[in-house]
């Protein structure tokens, strides 16, 4: 609890650094909705092993909601956001549910959350009556002023990730942690010794869908416009895999330092234009082949040799059969 | 009506080659290839530049198809080695992982290399009449193609020893080995088969179509469908499967709007996944 | 000596199965290793097969050691294993299966194929069946077959009685007697222990992973814990 805090200081201090350059605080901002994108991640698939390839889909849905229901029903913007998240925690737990019930795979579900993926992107540039299609809409006016001043937007976010590490505490700190753990070893044997290994993916996948939801219908009213390209798969999943990969899977701050990480990257592969696209595969590649692990263990133990202390094992790499 | 029926036969072919290639790495080598699209474009992204430097186009396709069949080699031994080093799962993910990002690669590459490209092949008579129905040659060309090379894989698969050795392993890996078969060498010379098929379907695609080089991850995606829904083990499955999505494809796509009928074909592939997971011709599972 | 296994320390993970087993079987020797669920017996085979690795010690074939060969390697020398499961490949017609089993020696599959109808005219007559359609004793038949069609000199079979009725057992071990008098090295692991010792000339007696007790069959057949533990006569 001591370092959430401790977190939350430091974050709380970068617009103070950033000197009101509208530049740095968007890119601080987005590093903020990025880490939270990535803590939900991390509960699921880091912790239930529930390869949803279908983030941009699920923030995309609450976005859109948000926007939509704003604007066509002339509704606040404090009433169609919980809506939004909602239908994005619905749709979360409901492909849970479906893929526990089927029995089917890790792959299977990616693929299953991918064809949602696509489905979701076209119906957006289908349903153009309301959603303006490939143009988008613009999301200002519609009664979220705070979302509009840059200072008030960065803090607002940082709530949202307040919240999200908040509750991903809550939930590891319970008997929830306790099963998550148990059931990403082996399923069947959790299952086995009495754990509701359904109830539990489908909880990881309703909340981490819900924190999806939230932080995507914010940025749908912080980034001004809303269209297919801002939730698209790219943009979102492949960045959230990478900044959860960076940081360390299953780690309580692997999620931000991960985020943090990758926005760097991102800004040092800027001026290469087209070819951000080839240097997300060169990470991919290299970090899962090479640091398995992520950064979160590297600084615990950086950290643990400062203080003087041993720093917990990291987790262990599978057997290898003859 | 029976246009539709056509051109939906024609795609899903397409999307077959595609598919099968996904389904046989998958059965011998445990990984779900996502970078599979990119070995029809890098086919048919060689193929342009061998007819720019003269060569006849029979000349260049095939030597866009050993493009990606040399391509499917280095990736099998130098990117999926790691991969490879583990089994089940763990191998699938480190797999699909590896190829993803291998697909960024090549897909940025590319784009950047060759940002107008497009490949296209023209042919000297545009229609044919078959039946009293008037066909486009190239589409009948590129259908009769795709189904030469499924006769000629069928054949292989079900005559030869080798092509059985290859069957064997897709259905039990272990009870191949334990008749003296090598997984591995197999598993190479079926990664670089596959990549060739690919080429295939990129070099027609350029036949019937035009081949552009942003199209590596949508090829990939609808031959994943195809393969999963077909069942990722099965070869008579994915045939059957791609055949089926591309008639299903090419009727939505004509009575409703494009994006409608993208959502009809996911959603048609989705609930069939769902429906019957180990796949459409599934009998042992 | 044809096979000998020396001084064998092998598990699963942290788990330890075999502890400092020594066996050997001799050219034209029928061995059987015998002992309760879990004493091994499996593991044993499975580590001269070449599918699991042993944690220390040694398998000698022959004049080498075959420490690190895969599992098609070791096939392929000749020291064959049909693993109680028996690995068939179902979609495949039984002349297939049979087909690949000579994989490691093409140019024998005719001749093998002869003797192998001749020894169970029942797979001719099913030859273009599906293999999973034949009934247990069907595919423990297919087997055995499979694994004589590349012609081997060392046949390993873990509990090939398992889920079969007594008549087909019985007809089972009639043919491995045939193929021991044609000079087949037979290892065979079993829960029932009266066939075993019937059909071999030495046995293994292996309880939690140790070598218990040696010797002849018929002797152990006769020894009087052996008689109480295994075949139930006091």
């Amino acid at each position: 609890m001591k370092s959430l805090g401790l977190l939350g200081l430091i974050l709380a201090l970068v617009p103070a650094a950033a000197g009101g350059s509208p530049y740095y605080m968007r890119l601080a901002t987005l590093a903020l909705i990025y880490m939270a994108w990535t803590v939900a991640f991390n509960l699921i698939f880091g912790h239930t092993k529930q390869l949803f390839l279908c983030l941009n889909a699920l923030a995309g849905t609450a976005g859109y909601v948000a926007v939509v229901f704003a604007i066509q029903l002339k509704l606040s913007p404090w009433v169609t956001v919980p809506i939004g998240v909602a239908a994005a925690a619905a749709l979360g737990a409901l492909f849970s549910y479906i893929s526990v019930l089927r029995g089917l795979g890790v792959i299977f579900l990616g693929i299953v959350t991918l064809a949602f993926s696509l489905i979701f992107h076209n119906l957006v540039l289908g349903l153009r009556e309301f959603t303006n299609g490939e143009t988008g809409l613009v999301t200002r006016g519609l009664g979220f002023p705070l979302l509009e001043q840059p200072v008030a937007s960065y803090y607002i976010f940082l709530a949202a990730l307040a919240v999200a590490l908040l509750v991903y505490h809550a939930l590891m700190s319970s008997k929830s942690g306790m099963a998550f753990r148990a059931l990403s070893d082996d399923e069947l044997t959790a299952e086995l010794s009495g754990i509701d290994v359904t109830g539990y993916k489908v909880l990881a996948a309703a909340v981490g869908s819900a924190i999806l939801g939230l932080t995507g219908a914010l940025f749908a009213f912080y980034n001004g416009i809303v269209s297919p390209s801002v939730f698209s798969f790219v943009g979102i999943d492949i960045p959230v895999l990478i900044a959860l990969l960076l940081g360390g899977m299953r780690t309580r701050f692997g999620p931000v330092l991960g985020a943090v990480a990758f926005a760097l990257i991102e800004e040092a592969v800027r001026p290469f234009g087209q070819l951000t696209v080839l240097v997300y595969g060169v990470l991919l590649i290299v970090l899962f082949t090479a640091f398995r692990d992520g950064l979160a263990p590297l600084v615990a133990r950086a950290s643990a040799a400062f203080r003087g202390t041993r720093a917990p094992a990291t987790a262990s790499r599978p057997a290898r059969e003859a | 009506m029976s246009a539709i029926l056509f051109d939906g036969v024609v795609q899903g072919l397409q999307l077959s080659l595609l598919a099968v290639g996904i389904t046989l790495i998958y059965g011998l080598g445990g990984v779900l290839n996502l970078a599979h699209g990119q070995f029809a474009v890098v086919g048919g992204v060689a193929a342009a530049l061998l007819l720019q430097l003269g060569f006849g186009p029979v000349a260049a396709a095939l030597g866009g198809i050993a493009s990606a069949g040399i391509l499917g080699l280095a990736v099998d031994r130098t990117l999926l080695i790691p991969a490879y080093r583990y089994r089940g799962e763990e191998r699938l993910l480190l797999g699909l992982i590896l190829t993803l990002g291998f697909s960024f690669i090549v897909d940025g590459t590319l784009n950047w290399k060759f940002p107008e490209f497009s490949l296209s092949f023209q042919l000297k008579v545009p229609l044919i009449e078959v039946g009293g129905i008037a066909m486009r040659t190239a589409s009948l060309a590129a259908s009769l193609i795709a189904l030469v090379v499924f006769a000629g894989l069928f054949a292989f698969l079900k005559l030869t020893l080798a092509g059985k050795a290859i069957r064997s392993i897709i259905e039990n890996e272990v009870g191949a080995e334990l008749c003296g078969i090598d997984p591995a060498r197999t598993r190479t010379f079926i990664v670089c088969l596959a990549a060739m098929m690919a080429g295939v379907a990129g070099v027609t695609q350029g036949l019937f179509s035009s081949l552009g080089t942003e199209m590596g991850p949508e090829f990939t995606i609808l031959g994943l469908l195809v393969a999963v829904v077909g069942g990722v083990r099965s070869i008579n499955g994915t045939l059957a499967a791609g055949i089926l999505l591309g008639i299903v494809n090419a009727f939505a796509s004509h009575y409703v709007g494009a994006y409608v009928a993208y959502i009809i074909l996911l959603s048609f592939a989705m609930a069939t996944i769902l429906v019957r997971p180990a796949g459409l011709l599934a009998r042992f599972t | 000596m044809l096979v000998r296994v020396e001084a064998l320390h092998a598990g699963y993970g942290s788990a330890a199965v075999l502890r400092d087993v020594t066996i050997e079987a001799h050219p034209g020797e029928a061995i059987a290793v015998i002992g309760p669920n879990g004493a091994g017996k499996t593991t044993l085979l499975k580590v001269i097969a070449g599918m699991v690795r042993p944690a220390r010690g040694a398998v000698r074939y022959e004049d080498r050691y075959l420490t690190g060969l895969r599992a098609y390697q070791v096939a392929r020398l000749g020291l064959v294993y049909v693993p109680a499961e028996r690995e068939l490949f179902p979609t495949m017609t039984v002349l297939e299966n049979l087909e690949l089993g000579a994989y490691r020696n093409v140019r024998a599959a005719q001749l093998q194929l002869g003797y192998v109808f001749g020894l169970f005219p029942l797979l001719k007559e099913r030859r273009h069946q599906l293999a999973g359609t034949l009934s247990g004793g069907e595919q423990q038949m297919l087997a055995v077959s499979r694994a004589l069609m590349g012609g081997p000199k060392v046949l390993m079979l873990d509990e090939p009685s398992t889920g079969l009725a007594p008549k087909v057992v019985a007809e089972l071990y009639r043919n491995l007697s045939q193929l021991k008098a044609a000079g087949l090295t037979l290892i065979v692991t079993e829960q029932q222990v009266a066939l075993a010792l019937a059909l071999t000339d030495r046995a293994y007696v292996l309880e939690q992973g140790a070598v218990r007790m040696s010797g002849r069959s018929a002797e152990l057949a006769g020894n009087p814990e052996i008689r109480k533990a295994y075949l139930g006569i006091n």
